[in-house]
């Protein structure tokens, strides 16, 4: 290549074209990093929701199972039964797309889900027992005579309607489910947020990966520039400065013309110059 | 000393590595793997590196012999931080540490790896790793030289000082021919053995790094398990065809297809080499099938040929993990791992050449105690070796063995055991790769401490540069 004009110009240019072609690749790896994050960001909302939708869902049903256990009100079982319908609902949107592990856990939510609708359902305030009433065989009657013969002694099975202890069996039944309920929406919250493990490390990689392009080409960068130094003064500040002494020595002390630098293109040309019109000055003299 | 135009030729290096790079870029996107821009950008930086001299300084046709010296030292350091560029860009296991040590090790045809999942990288960075080892094999230097023709005259001069000078012996040609013999014996080796390595049932992918590594005695494998990972003997056989080929003079070997008189059937050192080769088999195999590790003695005999053959070549593949072995078999591979290979291959180590030069030397004394007036010549191979040969000789072998004893002082310095820095001391120095004990050949360089990667990989380019060149480089300044 010739021309140190042509060879500066190229240098830089090159340089500038790594910069953006660094810069380009940070700024693609970024919006990856981007795209990953609102990725991670969405699917940890979405978890939350659904977590936040079955606890609030089964904060309702029991909240109504109390009335309707503790407090008697049996109107509150349709309030169950339209909580139960929203877990199976909450469920439902949380499996499209879940991983096997999440699903499985999913199952066991809506398994619990249908045993506490169950209770619900089956709950009453009374409860139907069996009682046997035993009678003497005298048949002596309300006046209290005495009939003349004895009879045998008989058993009279009797249903009869008892009121159920409500906050026993809410105690008893209900609860453990419920809390059963929490704990297996507490798994489901950690499962699918181990499910964003793999996520999160791929974001770490991405953020890694706009930031290294960059710090690797500024370190050579660096180097480039030193190179660019090192050249420049070598083939240009260097002969400029020799050619300069030189000629100020001819021309201050009538020393001979002579540089011992490198040089390249015009300054080669500018030194061949000043030779070609030293030795016509002298040609010239001695014509003279 | 002109360092323009040592900066000049080292980028014209630059230039071969940016074509690899391009190359492994091309794989990755091919792919659709996450390897490609970290080895697009690095083959932009590299490339940039490569042009920038070449943009201000002229083409230069005499170089001495100290510019020489550092093109062929400058040319392998920056090779090595170049080519840590794609694994730091891409990341994972690939710390500032890791990425040094691989490259070194790549190189410098080690073929010791800091990866724990190897299958974990992107084919592009594979091939990468693979590319490494094959340019490394035959040197940074001569690899340019067999692409640029515009080298001129200097060609000489840079083979000259590149290649050992028990290597260049068996090159009785022109110097102009040795570029041209390496050339046809490697690229055609790699290029038949990557055929036999498809139709043996590996993928062509596999089968071109595997190849590209063996061709070279690094030992990168694309399997976390290296060749144990095909369970199949006909791989290994094929694998062992071309490490003992890889462990030859490649002189030797062109001399031997040309029909010339001088080939490896003639040659005292491949006889030797061969001799020690099936000793050691025997012996392990023996071991291995008396103490019941293999039951059936054909496949002792199988695995212990493989790992012979693989660490005597300095390759490193591994179809088992040695370190299971009888410490009887340990031993003779240590030792394999210390001699190596022949001079003028692409193996490390003291070299075979070398070692029947110590002995004959010693026999020479012997007589010459016995017969004090009698003139005794030392030949190899026919050709009769110098004083100067002999003592170089002699002082390369206690220099490799003071740094065997340095690394594995430091190494038990820093927590290791002995017998792992003893034998990872012996890794690095012959570039063989695996060593034994937490570095043996299924397992990895990752949990050793980052101070011992930095001394494995100066023990590595000095192992690569036969000692007295990255000596000498130390004391360039000293060079009048």
């Amino acid at each position: 290549m010739k021309g140190l004009g042509k060879r500066v110009t190229v240098a830089f240019l090159s340089v500038v074209a790594l910069l953006t072609v660094s810069g380009v690749i940070s700024l693609f790896e970024l919006s990856n990093l981007s795209a990953d994050t609102g990725k991670v960001l969405t699917m940890s909302g979405s978890e939350m929701k659904v977590a936040k939708g079955l606890l609030s869902a089964a904060y309702n049903h029991n909240r109504a199972m109390i009335d309707v256990a503790i407090l008697g009100d049996e109107a509150q079982k349709m309030a169950c039964g339209k909580a139960a319908k929203a877990i199976d609902s909450q469920i439902t949107s949380a499996r499209k797309g879940a991983s096997a592990a999440v699903v499985a856990s999913l199952d066991s939510l809506a398994k619990v889900a249908v045993q506490l609708q169950q209770l619900a359902d089956g709950y009453s305030s009374v409860v139907k027992v069996k009682v046997a009433e035993a009678t003497m065989g005298n048949g002596a009657d309300s006046l209290g005579a005495k009939p003349a013969v004895k009879s045998a002694a008989t058993a009279v099975v009797e249903v009869v309607e008892q009121p159920v202890d409500g906050k026993k069996w809410f105690k008893e039944n209900y609860e453990p489910a419920y809390n059963h309920f929490l704990k297996l929406v507490d798994h489901y919250s950690t499962v699918a947020e181990t499910e964003l493990a793999p996520h999160t490390e791929q974001l770490s990689n991405n953020a890694y990966r706009s930031v290294m392009p960059v710090l690797i080409s500024l370190a050579v960068m660096i180097a480039i520039v030193l190179m660019l130094y090192y050249f420049l003064y070598i083939y240009a500040v260097k002969p400029i400065v020799g050619i300069n002494k030189a000629l100020s020595d001819y021309l201050s002390f009538k020393l001979p013309y002579k540089t011992k630098v490198t040089m390249i293109d015009e300054v080669k040309s500018l030194n061949d110059n000043i030779e070609h019109l030293i030795n016509a000055s002298k040609s010239n003299l001695k014509q003279e | 000393m002109r360092f323009t135009v040592i900066l000049r030729y080292v980028g014209t290096v630059m230039l071969c590595l940016s074509a690899f790079m391009a190359v492994s870029a091309g794989i990755s996107f091919v792919s659709h793997d996450d390897g490609f821009y970290p080895l697009l950008l690095s083959a932009l930086l590299t490339l940039l590196l490569g042009v920038f001299p070449m943009i201000f300084v002229p083409k230069s046709e005499g170089i001495t012999t100290k510019e020489g010296f550092m093109i062929v030292v400058g040319s392998w350091l920056v090779s090595c931080v170049v080519g840590m560029f794609p694994y730091l860009i891409w990341g994972g296991e690939f710390t500032f540490s890791n990425a040094w040590f691989e490259s070194v090790s790549g190189f410098t045809t080690t073929g010791a790896s800091i990866l724990t999942d190897v299958e974990a990288l992107p084919q592009g960075l594979l091939f990468w790793r693979s590319a490494t080892c094959w340019i490394g094999g035959v040197g940074v230097v001569m690899f340019a030289l067999l692409i640029l023709p515009s080298l001129g005259t200097n060609k000489m001069a840079l083979s000259s000082i590149e290649m050992s000078s028990l290597a260049r012996d068996n090159y009785r040609y022109r110097t102009q021919m040795v570029v041209k013999i390496l050339l046809c014996i490697y690229i055609g080796m790699t290029i038949i053995f990557t055929v036999l390595l498809k139709l043996a049932g590996m993928r062509w992918f596999d089968a071109l790094n595997h190849t590209m590594s063996a061709c070279a005695t690094g030992g990168f494998s694309t399997k976390n398990t290296s060749v144990g990972f095909y369970d199949s003997p006909l791989i290994e056989w094929i694998l062992i065809v071309v490490m003992f080929l890889s462990s030859l003079h490649f002189g030797l070997l062109y001399a031997t297809i040309a029909r010339k008189a001088n080939n490896i059937f003639r040659s005292e050192v491949v006889r030797i080499y061969v001799v020690i080769i099936t000793l050691a088999t025997l012996l392990i195999g023996a071991s291995l099938y008396l103490s019941g590790t293999y039951t059936n003695i054909l496949t002792s005999l199988r695995q212990s040929v493989f790992q012979v053959v693989s660490l005597i070549s300095t390759t490193g593949f591994a179809t088992a993990d040695t370190t299971q072995w009888t410490p009887f078999a340990v031993i003779i591979l240590i030792i394999v791992s210390i001699i190596c290979g022949c001079a003028g291959s692409t193996s490390g180590g003291i070299k075979v050449d070398r070692v029947l030069l110590y002995f004959k030397l010693l026999m020479a004394r012997l007589r010459g105690q016995q017969h004090p007036g009698a003139v005794i010549r030392i030949r190899l191979d026919g050709m009769l070796q110098d004083d100067r040969q002999i003592n170089t000789v002699t002082l390369f072998m206690t220099t490799y063995f003071a740094l065997i004893l340095c690394g594995t002082l430091t190494s038990t310095l820093f927590g290791m055991d002995l017998l792992t820095a003893f034998s990872s001391s012996v890794a690095f120095v012959g570039n063989v790769g695996p060593g034994f004990g937490e570095v043996g050949s299924m397992s990895n360089y990752a949990e050793i401490p980052t101070i011992l990667k930095f001394q494995g990989s100066i023990l590595m380019l000095m192992g690569r540069l036969e000692i007295f060149g990255f000596i000498q480089f130390l004391f360039i300044r000293m060079w009048r």
